[in-house]
């Protein structure tokens, strides 16, 4: 009986130890693997207020499809009147083999010119759409970008988190360096801080809402906020869904010029 | 022209009954009011005259029913500028666009008055000749942008690698030119004519009917290095080509519209934080007046266009060279053999992206004569827009120059626009 016991205690203890033992990059993968779904497809409502309060409403519509070798997504503006209809398809390769990426294929799509332009697929810092997001944010990560390091745990609010601090490789980015809490028990995102060139806290992230929704978990609000421009934006959103049946037709030149993607 | 009309509102009066009968869903209606006026500058024969003055009611309605799709854009305006002609008809109507499109995925079919742009170069045109423009109008819009909608049917197909579209347009639409007499952009256009004295004739429209129908067809490839497409187009030029005649002691200007046939290719290539595009077109055997002698002659014209772009953060750069080239000699058509231009297009958004500065310009390579347009986009909010803008003129050394003749419409212009 004691023998048994003994087992169990051990292998229960070897269990947490070995939990314990995660590294920063492990933790960061596991996040980085929640979003394994074939299918993703939400609305968003994006309200973008500066520091006198004065808000600005944008509402898009998000799908994205993993197929397989590259991801892809698209982005269809539908209010207000002045950027309706304006489209951001973007395709994202799978890494090499050698450890290289190649740059995602990006194109615009804009209705009072009706005409679609290729743009440049390499990382931007600059802002998306006037929101306080970032064109990099909406990337997907690369875990060999940066390197990272576990800082110990702390709770945001009732959630019990890993803390860890993610250094860019690359140093003369806008953001070399942020923090990130990692909820231990889904490994999701729930808060960011962003540090700039002068290590000075740039901005800061929160998740909310997060739940599971069609067995993946998700983030129905988040805010980001500029701090020193006092500058924030919510991005709110609705009817999600995930696995859910999108046609690869809506991932294509054709579509965005169509504007029939909903 | 009265019976392309009629076919029109024919057509849209069946769109919306459509629309009504089989219950279209999602029905949205969205609009703006668009307000500009513009005053010549100090060094112009125009200082202090008003050079643009409008206001522009635009509608959309837009809706769907399965994979069914109609669009109608219809606008109201009102043209102050036009009190200064011998016949003010201030207030016009014009339906920009209107269509149905029925989506099948891999494969769409679009009937109506549409609007396609062609090609990869900014504010010039080398294989946009798809649809015409509207040259009646002054505005801060760019030329190029201010196109006509044409009526075809355009059938596309194809994947997330290739796009086909072929077009078949029944009507032909001619560029819109400023032939009503006295107003601004008449007496700019037509400057050299009224000093020479020559009174205008009639312009002949080809007739509505099936041999005088257009074709065209654009093939566009997306692939992981570049973007590349090939066009074709067979119709009419959408300008008339022009021919004085004398008729008893006067002078006469006559015009028709000539066939031509068009083979184009552009190409967008993104290398790290630029795009480089490249665009040529060849028109066999296109028709060019011969003012001196009063015939048509025929040259082939060769057009091709460089350009680069560069977008990081809050900047867009983008520049361009274009070239255009023509065979036999050129004297007699009063033009070079070849003109070439180049453009440069700076601007910055601030206080994320409500505040836009910016300033593009295109200088005349052969008599360095040039357009240069600086240019402010405030938002106040996401529904009212303001905009302040100065249209340079400017001659280089020799009077002939494409953009120095403008120079008396050098003007500051400030719009308003309310969207909803």
């Amino acid at each position: 009986m004691k023998k048994i016991i003994f087992t169990v205690l051990a292998v229960f203890l070897s269990s947490a130890l070995f939990a314990e033992n995660l590294t920063g990059y492990d933790i960061m993968k596991k996040s980085k693997d929640m979003d394994c779904s074939k299918t993703s497809e939400s609305k968003a409502t994006m309200e973008i207020v500066n520091k006198k309060g004065v808000k600005r409403v944008r509402e898009v519509l998000m799908k994205e499809k993993d197929f397989g070798s590259e991801k892809k997504s698209v982005i269809v503006f539908q209010t207000p009147k002045d950027v309706a209809g304006v489209a951001y398809l973007s395709i994202e390769y799978e890494k090499k083999n050698d450890g290289t990426k190649k740059d995602s294929d990006n194109w615009l799509y804009m209705p009072a010119m009706k005409k679609t332009r290729r743009i440049s697929g390499s990382e931007s810092e600059g802002d998306f759409m006037g929101t306080d997001f970032t064109y990099s944010d909406m990337d997907e990560l690369d875990l060999d970008k940066e390197n990272y390091t576990l800082l110990g745990t702390e709770k945001i609010g009732d959630e019990e988190c890993y803390k860890i601090e993610a250094v860019r490789k690359d140093t003369s980015k806008k953001e070399p360096r942020r923090i990130v809490w990692i909820s231990k028990e889904n490994f999701m995102l729930y808060k960011a801080e962003y540090f700039d060139r002068q290590n000075a806290l740039h901005r800061v992230l929160t998740c909310e809402n997060i739940e599971k929704i069609d067995g993946y978990y998700s983030s129905g609000k988040m805010t980001i906020k500029n701090v020193q421009t006092e500058h924030y934006t919510v991005l709110t959103r609705s009817q999600i869904a995930f696995d859910k049946d999108i046609s690869d037709s809506i991932f294509t030149v054709s579509a965005l010029e169509r504007g029939t993607i909903r | 022209m009265k019976r392309k009309t009629a076919f029109l509102l024919l057509f849209l009066c069946g769109l919306l009954s459509f629309a009504s009968a089989t219950g279209f869903e999602n029905l949205n209606f969205s609009g703006s009011l668009k307000t500009e006026a513009g005053v010549g500058l100090w060094y112009t024969d125009y200082s202090g005259d008003f050079t643009a003055g409008s206001l522009t009611a635009q509608g959309e309605l837009k809706g769907y029913f399965g994979n069914s799709n109609i669009f109608v854009d219809g606008r109201l305006i009102f043209d102050a500028t036009d009190f200064s002609s011998d016949n003010p008809e201030i207030f016009s109507a014009k339906v920009k666009e209107a269509w149905y499109l029925y989506d099948g995925s891999w494969w769409s079919i679009k009937i109506g008055r549409q609007i396609s742009t062609w090609g990869a170069a900014d504010g010039l045109t080398v294989t946009n000749v798809l649809c015409p423009t509207d040259y009646t109008v002054f505005s801060s819009e760019k030329i190029t942008d201010q196109k006509i909608g044409i009526d075809a049917v355009k059938l596309s197909f194809g994947n997330a690698v290739f796009l086909v579209d072929a077009y078949y347009i029944p009507f032909f639409t001619p560029s819109q030119l400023p032939l009503k007499e006295g107003t601004l952009m008449n007496k700019v256009f037509f400057e050299e004519l009224y000093e020479s004295g020559i009174q205008f004739g009639k312009i002949e429209k080809p007739a509505v009917n099936l041999k005088n129908s257009e074709y065209a067809l654009k093939a566009a490839f997306f692939l992981p290095f570049a973007d590349f497409s090939l066009y074709g187009f067979y119709g009419f030029d959408d300008l008339p080509i022009e021919k004085v005649l004398t008729l008893g002691s006067d002078y006469y200007l006559f015009g028709e519209y000539k066939r031509i046939g068009m083979a184009g290719f552009d190409s967008s290539i993104p290398i790290k934080d630029f795009t480089l595009r490249l665009e040529t077109s060849v028109l066999p055997e296109k028709c060019f007046a011969n003012y001196t002698e009063s015939i048509y002659e025929r040259h082939t014209e060769v057009s091709g266009l460089a350009g680069l772009d560069w977008m990081k953060d809050d900047w867009t750069v983008s520049a361009q060279y274009y070239g255009d080239w023509i065979s036999g000699r050129a004297k007699a058509i009063e033009r070079d053999k070849y003109e070439h231009s180049a453009t440069l297009n700076v601007s910055r958004t601030f206080s994320g992206g409500n505040l836009e500065i910016g300033v593009s310009g295109v200088v005349g390579l052969n008599y360095l004569d040039s357009f240069i347009q600086p240019k402010i986009d405030y938002a106040f909010t996401d529904n009212i827009k303001f905009s302040l803008s100065a249209m340079l003129y400017n001659q280089g050394w020799s009077e002939k120059g494409k953009y120095g003749k403008y120079r008396d419409l050098s003007s500051v212009i400030l719009s308003g626009k309310f969207s909803f």
